[in-house]
């Protein structure tokens, strides 16, 4: 996780700064989920996914995998995560 | 630690006003030409500290508010609001020159204070806890922070929350209430005793008036505050008394990162003082249309028993 980032997590949201950008993002509780877990350690997709439908206590199917790699996606975007060899 | 009525310069000079207040963390010098003013700003700020009299030739900032001089003056009697010997602001009516002061001095705080976070926000402490008070213009914020002042709360500020950069605590200021239009007779009925200026034309509309801080929270100014509540008041005609809902911590962190000035210039630091504040409160939003219940609304906010 870079260093340039601080947050806090509240109420299953996370508020976060980045200090690179100065903007501060609000996550939902479904970004929030992955986020966090992704900040405790690397994982693979589906360990996330699977992560993310138990914390959010939904099914972890195709329709949850895309939703995980779209918030992905935008996590990407605003480097905040980067993939892992 | 000398009040400033006692300081022996500049009093009144070739008519024209000058005084040392000491302001919370800061030193104004404040004057002006206008003698209807130097006697509300003698009453409003009457008992305030200056941080010491040897020092009485310091001042963080001087500030006036004149008359406008020339032709003009004679047909339309104006003032003007100066900082330094800059002019931020157009000239108003004599009659508003209370309101340009204390508007001027808002801005200068806000725009050059660098030691803490300047955020749009009333603040009230009691038995070491302050509750923070944010809220847009006509939101109800003074009117609620003027009920708890009256109500034993000692008041820090109407306006200007001043968090340290350093530590998180709330410095106060103490300085004069700003009411306006229907607030001013709720406060009327609320603190009958309290000392008010009469009415002035507001810049927006309506009519504003000034009401004296207590004697209390101005004796205790260089007092700070450990901030435990933050409380988002909103008044609204249709409600039944008052309405207490805990609100989430995000969304109070934006509400106070929104009314915070010059945010994004603290970065990383301001960030984590804020979401500290925050961190360590517990955060309502109380929607009022009776004075009285909100601040009972708040009496139960911090008597319940996980607060204590």
């Amino acid at each position: 996780m870079p260093q340039a980032l601080a947050w806090f997590s509240w109420d299953s949201e996370v508020v976060l700064y980045d200090e690179r950008t100065g903007n501060i993002h609000y996550f939902d509780e479904a970004t929030s989920t992955i986020f966090e877990r992704i900040a405790q350690a690397p994982c693979s997709f589906g360990d996330l996914v699977s992560f993310a439908a138990d914390q959010l206590q939904v099914v972890a199917d195709s329709e949850m995998a895309a939703m995980v790699d779209e918030i992905l996606m935008i996590l990407r975007d605003k480097q905040i995560v980067a993939p892992v060899a | 630690m000398a009040t400033s009525p006692a300081l022996p310069s500049p009093a009144r000079t070739g008519g024209r006003f000058g005084k040392y207040l000491g302001i919370g963390p800061f030193v104004f010098f404040v004057s002006t030409d206008i003698p209807p003013l130097a006697a509300m700003i003698e009453t409003l700020y009457d008992g305030f500290p200056i941080a010491d009299a040897s020092a009485a030739h310091f001042a963080d900032f001087h500030v006036g508010v004149n008359r406008v001089p020339g032709l003009r003056s004679i047909v339309r009697r104006q003032a003007v609001f100066d900082i330094d010997g800059v002019r931020p602001f157009f000239p108003l009516a004599t009659g508003q020159a209370l309101m340009m002061l204390e508007g001027g001095l808002n801005w200068t705080i806000a725009e050059n204070t660098s030691f803490c976070l300047v955020i749009h926000a009333g603040v009230v402490e009691r038995d070491g806890q302050a509750i923070v008070l944010p809220a847009p213009s006509g939101g109800g914020k003074s009117t609620l922070t003027a009920g708890l002042v009256h109500r034993g709360w000692r008041l820090l500020s109407d306006e200007l929350a001043l968090l340290s950069l350093e530590d998180g605590m709330l410095s106060a200021l103490a300085r004069p209430i700003a009411l306006k239009n229907e607030s001013i007779d709720v406060i009327r009925r609320a603190a009958p005793n309290s000392w008010m200026t009469p009415p002035m034309p507001h810049i927006e509309g309506g009519n504003v008036i000034y009401l004296k801080p207590p004697a209390d929270s101005v004796a205790r100014v260089n007092e700070r505050a450990a901030p435990a509540f933050v409380v988002a008041p909103r008044y609204q005609r249709d409600v039944p008394g008052a309405l207490a809902e805990p609100k989430s911590k995000p969304d109070a962190f934006k509400e106070l990162a929104e009314g915070t000035y010059r945010f994004s210039l603290y970065g990383r630091r301001g960030f984590e003082t804020l979401a500290g504040l925050v961190d360590r409160s517990q955060c309502y939003d109380v929607v009022f249309s009776d004075l009285d219940a909100a601040i009972e609304a708040c009496d139960r906010i911090t008597r319940s028993p996980r607060h204590r």
